[in-house]
């Protein structure tokens, strides 16, 4: 008897407790409106991202989640005006790389690809873009920005899946097809930084950074960073094995992999001499590997 | 004839040397070239200054290599060079450079 009350109260109470998870989430999803602007952390430089389109911000929010930041001193402010298809008159038409253009002397600058337009002020810190409401607009505009503002730092984007393991940065560099995505899948105890495009900062010690910006895994990586560790360069083969590379090796296959956009001297200079200090500071490897987790075993991780 | 003539780096070009080896670019259309010892010793009388028959001389003192040889390769190595745009091949040294009559 005692023991069907028991029963019957322990009921009771779970539907009491299921009310209340259900009156909470709806209180919470009340208490978070889409954000009409948001912070996004990447490599330690904050940007704010502003739009009048709810969508757009929605959008957003969920594809930056792990990048969303409460700093409250932005580097650069984005405004985002979402077009509607016919309003954009070369959409159909796929350009192959960027139009951009930049002027040292004013620090002012702009971006055309594929439906996206932008213009942006270092000196004043603002930003426009015009973009169709997909999240791949936002997103090569944050590639193509970053670049510009990461050699300021310095620092640069790199074509490469970026892991940390037992507190220690690596970097896979290589065009698609190497194997980038192949290695940050069959990693599992590995932090993700990106399949695709991690950043890279320079100084002392380099350090490798997590990005939102994403290859054929679809998943971002994560707002971390750690030092850099080894640079493997991966090669698809019937078993796992890494080979030493001279520093020199290590510069050749590097400056292909940098991620710019612009064709301009200076520019160009400046990540020749960031692409030396790497070579010159961090171990490289030629990386043969199953797509298996067995490569781990001959890296020095 | 030629061998009278300097050559001088062009500006718009960077290199750094690791382990005696020059990694070259050109800052105009950001290609870059991998030297080999001689040709980065080559590349780093390219001084506006020293005349290609001393770079000459000086490549037999410091390689195993005769004469003949150092003067073929080199001149072909500058000719490459050359026409790669990454250095100015002049007949007067530097504070009096122009382009040759070739």
């Amino acid at each position: 008897m005692n023991i069907g009350h028991q029963v019957q109260l322990v009921k009771n109470d779970a539907l009491l407790r299921k009310k209340n998870i259900g009156a909470i989430i709806l209180k919470d999803q009340m208490a978070k409106p889409t954000p009409n602007s948001l912070v996004l952390n990447i490599g330690e430089i904050p940007v704010l991202v502003f739009s009048k389109n709810q969508e757009f911000m929605a959008q957003t929010e969920e594809r930056y989640t792990n990048f969303i930041s409460t700093e409250t001193a932005p580097l650069l402010r984005i405004e985002v005006n979402v077009l509607s298809e016919k309003m954009v008159p070369n959409f159909e038409t796929e350009m192959e790389r960027p139009e951009v253009a930049f002027d040292h002397g004013t620090e002012r600058g702009t971006f055309a690809w594929q439906g996206l337009s932008g213009e942006f002020d270092l000196v004043s810190r603002e930003a426009k873009m015009s973009c169709l409401l997909h999240p791949t607009g936002l997103n090569s505009f944050l590639r193509f920005l970053y670049t510009l503002v990461l050699l300021k730092e310095p620092g640069f984007l790199v074509h490469a899946a970026g892991l940390i393991k037992n507190e220690k940065g690596y970097i896979f560099p290589g065009k698609s097809g190497v194997g980038k995505t192949t290695i940050a899948r069959v990693s599992p105890g590995a932090t993700l930084l990106s399949d695709d495009i991690p950043l890279v900062k320079m100084g002392g010690t380099p350090l490798i950074f997590g990005t939102p910006f994403w290859g054929d895994l679809a998943v971002g990586g994560k707002k971390t960073s750690a030092p850099l560790a080894g640079i493997y360069f991966p090669v698809k083969d019937k078993k796992s094995y890494t080979e030493g590379l001279k520093p020199r090796q290590v510069f050749e296959k590097i400056l292909p992999n940098v991620v710019f956009f612009f064709k301009n001297e200076k520019f160009s200079k400046q990540l020749f001499d960031l692409c030396f200090d790497l070579a010159t500071k961090v171990p490289g490897y030629e990386l043969h590997f199953l797509p298996d987790f067995s490569f781990w075993e001959c890296m020095d991780a | 004839m030629l061998d009278e003539y300097v050559v001088k780096n062009n500006e718009k070009t960077a290199y750094r040397t690791i382990n005696g080896e020059a990694v070259v670019v050109n800052l105009k259309d950001s290609t870059f070239h991998t030297l080999n010892p001689v040709a980065t010793f080559i590349w780093e009388q390219a001084d506006g200054q020293t005349k290609t028959k001393q770079m000459i001389e000086k490549i037999c003192q410091e390689f195993e290599v005769d004469r003949d040889t150092a003067e073929k390769d080199c001149l072909e190595f500058l000719g490459e060079l050359v026409s790669k745009g990454l250095v100015v091949l002049s007949a007067y040294a530097e504070d009096r450079a122009c382009e040759p009559k070739l």
